[in-house]
C-alpha cells in the first residue's frame, strides 16, 4: 500500500494542509517547531487510530481528545481529521481512506475496499509504519525484555504467547488433577490395608490372603488378583450371623459388623497403642520431619528449587563473554557460570530431598488411612453397642488423625507449618485411655453379638477387601488416565514450545543476517567484518553485535551514537521488510539520522534507494543538508520535498515543494523583495554547490572549518565537470564511439555557454551574492540572473529523473559518471585500461 | 484496474500459522497423540484465543465437551 496524498485538518500543529507524495518517497524538512511533527502524527493517526507521541511512559497527562486537534480548534473533534488516498497496487483504483478524531477507533472507507486495505492495516497497526529516535533507542539500548516486547508488537507474536499460556494452564490443570487422583489412590489403598492388617500393598502376599480365606470356603485359588473375583466360584457360608449397623451409627461402610473382624481390629490397634507405631507411620513422620528440618536450615534449599529451571537454562545459555544472559550485566571470565553451579548443585539437593519428603509423606497418608479406617470399625461397634463414651474418644483420635493425614497430603505446604508438628507422633499413636476404651468395646460385643464361623468370617473379609480393592482398582484407572492426560498436555507444551524456538529461530536469524548486510552496506569501509547475533534469551531478545575485531558486545555498550543511529535503522528496515508481507510499503523515518555523519547519510541513502525500491519513505528532519542529500542521491525525487517553514500557531506551517528551492527564490522576487530572494538563492547555492561538488569530487582549498567560499565551491564544481567531460570524451573516442562523442561534444559546448552566460566570477556570485550590491537591483535585474542559475543546476543533474550526478566505481576506482536511472551515464575508461 | 473485491497478495503465513505448521509435524509422529486428538488439537488452537483453555482441555480429554454449543 502506498499513500497518493494527504490532507489534514485541525490536527496537532496543522491547521490545513495538502501533501502530494504521488506514492514516491518524500523528505518533510524544516526547522524545528515548523509542523513536521504533525505530519507524522496525522499518518500514525490515520494508520492506526492513535498517535503514539501521545502514548507510552511519561504521557499519562495527556490524551487524544485533549492534545490531537489543533490547539485553537474550537470546532468539535469532527472537525479534526486525516484524509488521504491510497494505493494497494501501482496499477490499482485509488481509494480514499479518513480519520476522524471524534471516533478515532474508525477509519472510513468505502465497504466494498476495506477488504484490500485490512491486511495492510493491521501490520500497521502492530507500529510496523513509524520509526522514531525513541524507537530506536528502544532497539538499541533498552534491556533485553523491552527490546523483547519492541520486537515481538512488531512481530505480532502475541497469537504464539496466547496459546503458549493458554498449554500451560491446562498443563498445570491436568497436573493438579493428576496429584488430586493420586490422593484418592492413596486412601484407597489405606482401605485395602486397613482390611488385610498387612503393612503395604503386596500384590503376592494380598492373593496369598485372598486364597486362604477362598480355601476356607472351598473356593479354588486365584491367579491374578482382581476384586471382581475375589468370591467368584464360592458361595456364602450357609449359617450367618449379622448384625447389620443401622443407618443412624453414621457409617455408610461397612454395614454389618463381624465380631472377629472386629477382633482383629482391636489386636491391630492394641499393637498400635502399645508399641506406638503402625507399619511405619511414625517412622515415616519422623523422616518427614527431619527432611523439613533440613530444608527449613538452609534457607536457600527451597528458595534454589523454586529456581531450579531458571539456573538451569542459564547454564544452557552462557556464553563464553561470561555476562548473565538475562539481564546483560557483565561478569568476569567463568565467575557466572560457578555461581550458577552452586545453585543448581543446591537446587540438586533439594530436588532430592523434596522427592525423600513426598515419598515418606505419601506412605504416612496411605497408612494414617489405614488406621483411621480401623479405628472406624471400632467406633461403628461402639455406636451399634450404645457406647457413647468410648465413641466419643474414638471420635476425638480419628479427628486428630483425619487432621494429620490432611496436613501431610502438602507436606511442604499445610505440614510444614501445621501446628500438629509440634506434637509428638506417638501422641497420635497412643492417645490416653484408649486401651480401656478398646477393650471395653471387644468385651461388651463378646457378650451382646453372636459368634461368627471361619467360614464367615472369611466371607466378610473377602466382601470387604472386594470393596475396598474395588474402590483401589478404580482410584488407580482414574489416576493413569490422569497421567497420562497431564503426560500429553506436557507433551503438547513441550512441542509446541520446540516448534516456537524452531519457527523464532529462523525468523531471527534472516532478521539478523539481512541486518548485518545493510549495515556493511552503510559502514563497508569501516566495519567489512561486522557480525551481530539476534535471537530469544529467556524471556528476552538478546542483540549483541561485534566491535572490531574485539568481541562481541551490546549494541550500546562500545559503539559510537552515530553507528547506533545506523544500528536502529538497519535493523527496523530488517524488521520491517519480513513483516510489511508485501502489504504495507509506507515507512516513516521521523528525524532518526541526527548522529549519523555525512559521510555515512550517503551510504543511508543508498540502503533506501538500492535495498529498498518497494518501499515508500516518509522522511522527516530539521536539517536542509539532510534533505538535499536525500534528493541528491536520487531518494527523493524534487517532487517528493517538501519545506515546511514560517509555522505559526495560526496558520500552521508553510510549505513548499520544489526541487532546489529556487521556487522560494522566485516567490520572493514576485513580491519584490530582492532582499530576501538573493539570500535564499545564496542559500541554495551554497547547498547545491556541496552537494553536486561532493557527487563529483570537486576539487577545493582544504579548510579546517569546511567554511568553503561560495565562488570555490562553484568553481570547482564547474571545473571538475569539466574535467569529467574531458575524460569522457578521451574514452568515448579510444572505443571510437562516436555518436556518445557527438553527445558529450554538445553537452560540453552546452556547458561552457551556460558558465559564460551565468558569468559566474565576474558578477552573480560575489558582487551581488556576498557584497550586497543587490539593493541597488530591482525584481527584473534579478530574473535574468535567477535563470542562469537555474541554466547552471541543469549542467549537474538528470533531465529526466532529477537526481544529481555521481561517480560510478568498479573495485574502488572511478569508471564513469551517471545519474539515479542511468539515463546519463558517461564512461571514463579508456579502451585498454 | 485490479478487481476491489479481491485483495491484493494473499496474505503470507503468519508466524503463528508457521509454529501451527510445525506442531502438526512433531504431535503426528508422537507415539502419545491418535490421529483425531491431533485434529483436535490444532483445531483449538487455530480457532482463536476465545475459549481456547476450555477448547484445549476438551482436546486433550481433560473434560467432557458442551453437550449443546447452542445453550
Amino acid at each position: 500500500m502506498k499513500l497518493i496524498d494527504l490532507e489534514i485538518n485541525n490536527l496537532r500543529g496543522i491547521k490545513n494542509i495538502t501533501l502530494s507524495f504521488r506514492g514516491a518517497n518524500a523528505v518533510v524538512w524544516g526547522p524545528n517547531a515548523s509542523g513536521k511533527s504533525a505530519v507524522v502524527d496525522a499518518l500514525d493517526f490515520l494508520f492506526t487510530g492513535g498517535i503514539t507521541r501521545l502514548t507510552g511512559p511519561g504521557t499519562g497527562d495527556l490524551s487524544l481528545a485533549r492534545h490531537g486537534p489543533h490547539v485553537d480548534s474550537t470546532e468539535t473533534l469532527r472537525d479534526s481529521w486525516v484524509r488521504a488516498t491510497v494505493q494497494t497496487a501501482p496499477d490499482s483504483e485509488p481509494i480514499t481512506i479518513r480519520r476522524c478524531l471524534e471516533d478515532p477507533a474508525t477509519l472510513v472507507v468505502d465497504p466494498q475496499h476495506a477488504l484490500l486495505l485490512e491486511g495492510a492495516l493491521a501490520i500497521a497497526k502492530r507500529g510496523h509504519h513509524l520509526l522514531t529516535r525513541r524507537q530506536i533507542l528502544n532497539f538499541i539500548t533498552s534491556q533485553a525484555s523491552e527490546r523483547a516486547e519492541q520486537m515481538q508488537e512488531l512481530l505480532n507474536l502475541r497469537d504464539i504467547e496466547t496459546a503458549r499460556s493458554n498449554l500451560v494452564t491446562v498443563e498445570g490443570r491436568a497436573q493438579r488433577q493428576h496429584e488430586s487422583c493420586q490422593h484418592v489412590v492413596n486412601d484407597a489403598a489405606g482401605e485395602v490395608l486397613s482390611v488385610t492388617s498387612l503393612p503395604s500393598i503386596e500384590p503376592a502376599l494380598l492373593l496369598a490372603l485372598v486364597n486362604q480365606k477362598r480355601g476356607i470356603l472351598g473356593g479354588q485359588p486365584l491367579d491374578n488378583l482382581l476384586a471382581s473375583h475375589l468370591k467368584a466360584g464360592i458361595q456364602p457360608p450357609r449359617t450367618v450371623q449379622v448384625t447389620p449397623v443401622p443407618a443412624t451409627a453414621g457409617a455408610a461402610e461397612p454395614t454389618s459388623i463381624n465380631t472377629s473382624i472386629l477382633k482383629d481390629a482391636f489386636q491391630t490397634l492394641a499393637d498400635v497403642l502399645e508399641k506406638r507405631e503402625f507399619g511405619n507411620l511414625g517412622a515415616c513422620v519422623r523422616q518427614l520431619d527431619e527432611l523439613l528440618r533440613q530444608s527449613e536450615q538452609d534457607a536457600n534449599l527451597i528458595h534454589e528449587l523454586k529456581h531450579h529451571e531458571l539456573v538451569l537454562m542459564g547454564i544452557d545459555l552462557l556464553e563464553d563473554s561470561g555476562e548473565c544472559p538475562l539481564c546483560l550485566t557483565p561478569w568476569g571470565p567463568g565467575l557466572l557460570r560457578e555461581l550458577l553451579e552452586n545453585r543448581r548443585s543446591t537446587a540438586e539437593r533439594a530436588v532430592q530431598l523434596t522427592a525423600l519428603a513426598n515419598q515418606a509423606a505419601s506412605q504416612a497418608v496411605k497408612l494414617t488411612t489405614a488406621l483411621l479406617a480401623t479405628v472406624a470399625r471400632m467406633d461403628t461397634a461402639a455406636t451399634v453397642l450404645k457406647m457413647d463414651d468410648a465413641h466419643g474418644a474414638l471420635s476425638t483420635w480419628m479427628t486428630q488423625l483425619t487432621s494429620l493425614r490432611e496436613s501431610l497430603k502438602e507436606p511442604f505446604r499445610d505440614y510444614r507449618v501445621s501446628p500438629l508438628r509440634a506434637l509428638d507422633i506417638s501422641s497420635f499413636l497412643a492417645p490416653a485411655s484408649l486401651p480401656q476404651v478398646l477393650q471395653s468395646i471387644v468385651a461388651k460385643a463378646d457378650e451382646e453379638l453372636p459368634r461368627t464361623s471361619p467360614e464367615q468370617d472369611a466371607w466378610d473379609f473377602l466382601t470387604e477387601l472386594t470393596r475396598t480393592l474395588d474402590k483401589y482398582e478404580r482410584a488407580g484407572a482414574d489416576c493413569a488416565i490422569a497421567a497420562a492426560r497431564y503426560d500429553r498436555s506436557q507433551a503438547v507444551r513441550q512441542l509446541y514450545e520446540a516448534s516456537r524456538d524452531a519457527v523464532l529461530k529462523a525468523l531471527y536469524d534472516e532478521i539478523c543476517n539481512r541486518f548485518v548486510e545493510l549495515y556493511r552496506t552503510i559502514h563497508g569501509e569501516d566495519e567489512g567484518d561486522f557480525s551481530a547475533h539476534l535471537g530469544p534469551r529467556g524471556a528476552g531478545v538478546t542483540f549483541e553485535v561485534s566491535f572490531f575485531g574485539r568481541g562481541v558486545h551490546p549494541p550500546h555498550a562500545l559503539h559510537s551514537e552515530g553507528h547506533q543511529d545506523s544500528m536502529g535503522i538497519c535493523l527496523f528496515l530488517a524488521l520491517a521488510e519480513r513483516l510489511g508481507e508485501g502489504l504495507f510499503d509506507i515507512i516513516v523515518l521521523d528525524d532518526v539520522v541526527m548522529s549519523v555523519d555525512r559521510h555515512h547519510r550517503r551510504a543511508v541513502c543508498n540502503v533506501l534507494k538500492e535495498s529498498f525500491p518497494d518501499k515508500q519513505f516518509i522522511i522527516t528532519t530539521h536539517e536542509q543538508f539532510w534533505a538535499y542529500e536525500l534528493r541528491a542521491a536520487g531518494v527523493v525525487a524534487p517532487k517528493g520535498m517538501f519545506e515546511f517553514y514560517n509555522w505559526t500557531i495560526e496558520s500552521g506551517p508553510k510549505l513548499m515543494q520544489e526541487a532546489t528551492s529556487l521556487q522560494r527564490v522566485r516567490d520572493e522576487l514576485s513580491r519584490g523583495n530582492v532582499d530576501g530572494a538573493v539570500q535564499a538563492l545564496r542559500k541554495t547555492t551554497e547547498h547545491f554547490f556541496a552537494l553536486a561538488g561532493e557527487n563529483i569530487e570537486a576539487r577545493v582549498a582544504l579548510r579546517l572549518n569546511a567554511d568553503w567560499d561560495l565562488g570555490q565551491l562553484a568553481s570547482g564544481t564547474k571545473g571538475r565537470l569539466n574535467e569529467l567531460l574531458a575524460k569522457a570524451k578521451e574514452a568515448a573516442n579510444s572505443w571510437g564511439d562516436t555518436k556518445t562523442m557527438g553527445e558529450l561534444r554538445t553537452y560540453a559546448d552546452n556547458a561552457s555557454a551556460i558558465f559564460e552566460s551565468s558569468q559566474l566570477e565576474q558578477w552573480a556570485l560575489n558582487p551581488i551574492v556576498h557584497f550586497n550590491n543587490w539593493a541597488l537591483l530591482s525584481p527584473g535585474d534579478f530574473a535574468p540572473v535567477l535563470d542562469s542559475f537555474e541554466n547552471l543546476f541543469s549542467l549537474f543533474e538528470s533531465p529526466k529523473c532529477r537526481s544529481l550526478l555521481f561517480l560510478s566505481r568498479s573495485n574502488g576506482s572511478i569508471v564513469g559518471v551517471r545519474c539515479s536511472c542511468a539515463n546519463i551515464h558517461w564512461n571514463l575508461t579508456k579502451k585498454g585500461e | 484496474m485490479t478487481d476491489p473485491t479481491k485483495p491484493p497478495t494473499p496474505v503470507p503465513t503468519s508466524l503463528f500459522d508457521l509454529v501451527l505448521n510445525d506442531l502438526e509435524v512433531r504431535l503426528r509422529t508422537h507415539q502419545a497423540f491418535q490421529e483425531q486428538v491431533v485434529d483436535d488439537i490444532l483445531s483449538a488452537l487455530r480457532s482463536g484465543p476465545r475459549r481456547l483453555t476450555s477448547k484445549l482441555e476438551e482436546a486433550l480429554e481433560l473434560r467432557e465437551g458442551p453437550k449443546d454449543e447452542a445453550h
